[in-house]
């Protein structure tokens, strides 16, 4: 080959070369220019909002990232992801904080990578350590990294309400959850907080489950935009509602009677019937009618023109008011928001810490106020016992500690007492419920200063 | 410390080198003797003679001043091919690194480990990317263009080319990572935060021997397999006899450490620093960690004195001092007092400290590193420096692999193989060693292949037929073809030191340091050679 060919064929080359550039700039051309009008894919991302800037808070160390790499995104990201692994096995905590936070640089809107690595970080780490600080730590590094994902992915629904499970049901419901809950208001780290809560997760030291719910919420108003891919939709929207729930029973839990959690019940009562129960759905079952959970019988045939409708939408308002327990959950706060059964419950458990401190008297008179309260409040809500499992244990525990004073005191129980028939039928529930109450005893008696 | 790698054995080491570069010379003179005799008759093997003999002379009679100025040379080539735009690259990593490494939640240790480790991997893999293409295109470029002709017709000898090639990219090696190496430490001194600058130490750690008590007492290899599916621990039972036992050797009065008590009160201790594992079966009393208590034992009277009952520091580790008076405890000898040397050091100058769990029902996990005498702590720049010369080490292997393979292949092709070479030794050694050793069932490529198609469990035995017979011969000619790639390939894990760094403790010079220098020593002579030879037998017209 001489070296005009060489030439020849390089030209053409080139001429190819101008000839595919054509069509990419007329496809690609920013607009935004003066003179110039936008492409047709930059046309087409505005309009879908599939732009940087569209779609969260603009990373530059990712953008860099994912141009220094060029192609190789997803190699790198698999070596990545390789080195992850092999340090959560061998337990090298901030080599695989620090390798996760790489990946999700190079995978920014990758949305399963920021639910996985937040639960690995806040349920899987976390469960690793053996100090109750040190787990709430890395629960934090959980809520914290989620909290990344949820600025930089602004439209997704799914962080903001993973960042909600976190905080609520991490924090709220786990082995450690009575410190975990403390801690969250006053973090165990008082060299760097100050006896306070760390505030990027708790700015105004509120209870976790009230700062849960403000994560629900974000996450119910972005799911008005974007569809979330977690739950059925009935159930995803109910949980800022399910969150008042939770810290009402909560503070039962913590031993916090009174005003303030029968209040706190109050508002999840109306909560729950007032904003999450009004809230419209469109359900398959009946596409052409609207449908609530609060809805009555005049509401129903408002809503539907023949009678097979009208049958549908009832069998759907049933059906989705089981799936998310409404009528359970309406009932109990209902019932919780009475200052009778506030007094029932504050009644049995000041009775326990009377009894852990031998004040077998004055244990005795609350416990059977508290029992005669429970079995009143029973009686005007008597659906509730076929539904609620907590109540029940409830009332057995009532028993139980009542039964415990008379054995200590030398008396002998009597055969007419209130909550007799729920324990005589409920004797199965006994040994867990019996464990439990044990061991909340023991550890009243290591801990005298956590009532 | 998560790893502790055996101590050297160098005359082990050395014998066995001696005995491959000898084995492997005689076969490969044997070899080429014979292809001389076939090809040339009496004349070839004459001539194979004579150029033996010229070898040799090359190698006896290697001349300073000339290996100094193709050295120089060399240098001076690899600076004008801008290798020192390296530093570019560097500045950029550290001016923008902390982006990515930073995180205002890491705690102290934390950010130690991360900004260390770091530091100490992107040296080694920019420098060493920097020397393979730098070694791997130098002779092949020359040949290229020719002007290596200017160097062998004159009294230069290839193997002082060969050598002073090498000589001169370290020499550039050793200039980027000497100014490299200075500005990572005084970056890391700056990076990392101000309350985690304490953790920059080199712990003088002296290792014990560990043996395990079973839950009756009786002498175990290792405790209790608590289902982790990493087995660097295993575990004792709470409440029960079961012990882990460290019996450190040599044990004297110089060992002992000014410490500062919790009330403030400073005295002299026996440091001993622990990194247990705590395993719960139930959640027990959540408000505090487990409890373990360290029983320091005489064997030769069999003595045994609670020293202390402590917490364990989970992934943290904790430093406690023995003080060197302990008070009896048992009915027998309460209110005696013992001397941690006279009383409890046995006779031959060991000390045995025993790790009970006292929480019935708890476990905790122990490995040999988890439990050291922590003697006072070297300047965190000792180690620093140490992992650098590991780095170096590293560096000079790559050279001289990269000149080798550049004296038998062009330079993309040499690139190729000593990438290979390096990324095969560093990331598959593990996986050959478990698949040679038999510690993963299921069997070689062609069986796990069988077994993954036909839905068959590792630990089924195979059918007996001809065609699996075959599967297993086939498999087992190729682990034999990977046992001698396993044998070639140098271990680098002995020039990655970073661990010890980024975990607050010096080098170990006979674990890590000296290993890393002999199996350098080990590649770099028969690379020479192999190098010498290659280029002595090269058809240096051929472009």
């Amino acid at each position: 080959m001489n070296q005009s060919e060489s030439r020849f064929r390089k030209l053409v080359y080139l001429g190819f070369i101008v000839l595919l550039l054509i069509p990419i700039v007329v496809l690609g051309m920013p607009g935004g220019g003066k003179f110039s009008t936008p492409g047709v894919l930059s046309s087409m991302r505005s309009e879908f909002e599939l732009g940087e800037s569209d779609i969260g808070k603009i990373d530059p160390t990712s953008a860099a990232m994912n141009m220094v790499l060029l192609g190789f995104r997803g190699i790198a990201v698999n070596s990545l992801w390789a080195s992850v692994e092999h340090y959560k096995n061998t337990k090298n905590w901030a080599q695989m904080k620090s390798t996760s936070d790489a990946i999700i640089r190079l995978q920014p809107h990758f949305i399963s990578v920021w639910r996985f690595t937040s639960w690995n970080l806040a349920f899987n780490v976390s469960a690793e350590w053996d100090s109750v600080k040190d787990r709430f730590h890395w629960v934090k590094e959980g809520a914290k990294f989620l909290q990344n994902g949820i600025d930089i992915n602004a439209k997704n629904p799914d962080l903001a309400w993973e960042e909600g499970r976190i905080i609520g049901f991490k924090i709220g419901m786990s082995d450690e959850s009575r410190y975990f809950r403390k801690y969250f208001k006053s973090d165990p780290d008082v060299e760097q907080f100050k006896g306070g809560p760390d505030p990027k997760i708790n700015e105004q030291a509120l209870d976790n489950y009230l700062v849960a719910r403000d994560w629900y919420i974000k996450a119910n108003d972005r799911e008005l935009n974007q569809r979330q891919r977690i739950l059925d939709r009935t159930l995803f929207r109910s949980y800022p509602a399910r969150s008042y729930f939770d810290y009402a029973a909560a503070l039962q839990k913590d031993g916090v009677f009174g005003e303030q959690t029968r209040v706190a019940w109050d508002d999840a009562y109306r909560d729950w019937t007032t904003k999450y129960g009004r809230e419209i759905f469109r359900v398959p079952e009946i596409p052409e009618a609207e449908m609530w959970m609060e809805m009555s019988e005049d509401d129903i045939s408002g809503q539907v023109k023949t009678g097979d409708e009208e049958r549908r939408l009832r069998k759907a308002v049933d059906d989705y008011q089981k799936i998310v327990n409404y009528r359970y959950w309406r009932d109990r706060a209902r019932c919780e928001r009475d200052p009778q059964m506030a007094d029932a419950h504050r009644e049995i458990y000041e009775a326990q810490v009377a009894y852990g401190e031998q004040r077998l008297t004055e244990a005795k008179a609350l416990v059977e106020s508290g029992m005669k309260n429970f079995g009143d409040m029973l009686k005007k809500y008597p659906d509730l016992l076929a539904v609620d499992d907590l109540l029940l244990e409830d009332a057995l525990t009532a028993v139980l500690m009542w039964q415990y004073i008379l054995k200590l005191s030398g008396d002998t129980p009597t055969d007419d007492y209130p909550l007799k028939v729920i324990w005589d039928s409920q004797q199965g529930r006994l040994p867990d419920v019996q464990a439990r109450l044990d061991r909340w005893l023991l550890e009243q008696s290591r801990n005298p200063d956590k009532k | 410390m998560d790893f502790l790698p055996d101590v050297f054995n160098i005359s082990q080491a050395v014998g066995q080198w001696l005995l491959v570069l000898l084995v492997g010379l005689v076969s490969i003179l044997f070899i080429t003797f014979v292809s001389a005799l076939i090809g040339g008759g009496v004349k070839g093997a004459s001539r194979y003679g004579d150029s033996l003999v010229e070898s040799l002379s090359d190698l006896v009679s290697v001349s300073s001043t000339r290996c100094y100025a193709l050295a120089k040379l060399t240098f001076t080539e690899a600076i004008r091919r801008k290798a020192l735009f390296v530093f570019v690259i560097f500045a950029i990593l550290f001016m923008f690194a902390g982006w990515f490494i930073s995180d205002s939640n890491q705690r102290p240790k934390e950010a130690v480990k991360v900004h260390v480790t770091f530091i100490l991997n992107s040296l080694s893999w920019l420098t060493m990317i920097v020397m393979l293409l730098l070694s791997c295109i130098g002779i092949p470029e020359d040949i290229r263009l020719r002007s290596i002709h200017t160097v062998v017709t004159k009294p230069a000898r290839r193997f002082e080319i060969v050598l002073s090639r090498m000589l001169g990219y370290i020499g550039v090696g050793t200039l980027l990572l000497g100014v490299m190496s200075v500005t990572s430490l005084i970056w890391i001194y700056r990076q990392v935060p101000e309350a985690a600058r304490s953790e920059l130490t080199a712990r003088q750690p002296i290792w014990g021997d560990i043996s395990f008590l079973d839950r009756v007492g009786t002498l175990t290899n290792a405790g209790i397999n608590v289902g982790d599916i990493w087995d660097f621990r295993s575990y004792i039972e709470g409440a029960t006899k079961g012990r882990a036992i460290w019996r450190f050797e040599n044990v004297t009065p110089e060992m002992l450490t000014t410490v500062t008590s919790e009330s403030g009160e400073k005295k002299e201790a026996l440091r001993l620093e622990s990194r247990f594992e705590a395993f719960r079966s139930h959640k027990g009393n959540m408000n505090r960690g487990l409890n373990f208590q360290y029983i320091i034992l005489n064997p030769d009277n069999k003595l045994e004195v609670p020293a202390a009952t402590l917490q364990v520091a989970e992934f943290i580790g904790r430093t406690d001092g023995i003080p060197r008076k302990l008070a009896g405890v048992t009915a027998e000898d309460s209110g005696k007092i013992y001397d941690l040397f006279d009383d409890l050091v046995a006779k031959d100058g060991s000390l045995t400290v025993a790790v009970a769990c006292t929480d019935p029902g708890q476990y905790l996990g122990m490995a040999k590193p988890d439990l050291f005498i922590r003697l006072p702590d070297a300047p965190f720049a000792l180690s620093f420096f140490k992992a650098m010369l590991g780095i170096w080490l590293f560096m000079v292997l790559t050279v001289a692999l990269g000149v080798t393979a550049s004296t038998f292949v062009k330079g993309p092709f040499a690139i190729m193989v000593t990438f290979t070479f390096i990324m095969v030794g560093n990331t598959a050694r593990e996986f050959m060693d478990k698949l040679l050793s038999n510690k993963w069932t299921g069997g070689g490529l062609f069986e796990s292949a069988y077994r993954i198609l036909t839905y068959m469990n590792d630990t089924t035995e195979l059918p007996n037929n001809p065609g699996t017979q075959l599967i297993k011969w086939v498999d087992w000619m190729l682990n034999g073809f990977l046992w001698l790639v396993q044998q070639i390939l140098p271990n680098f894990s002995y020039f990655n030191m970073a661990g010890y760094v980024a975990n607050g403790f010096d080098v170990d010079n006979m674990r890590s340091l000296v290993p890393a220098i002999v199996v350098t020593i080990g590649y770099l002579i028969p690379c020479v050679l192999i190098g010498y030879y290659c280029l002595r037998s090269r058809e240096l017209e051929a472009k």
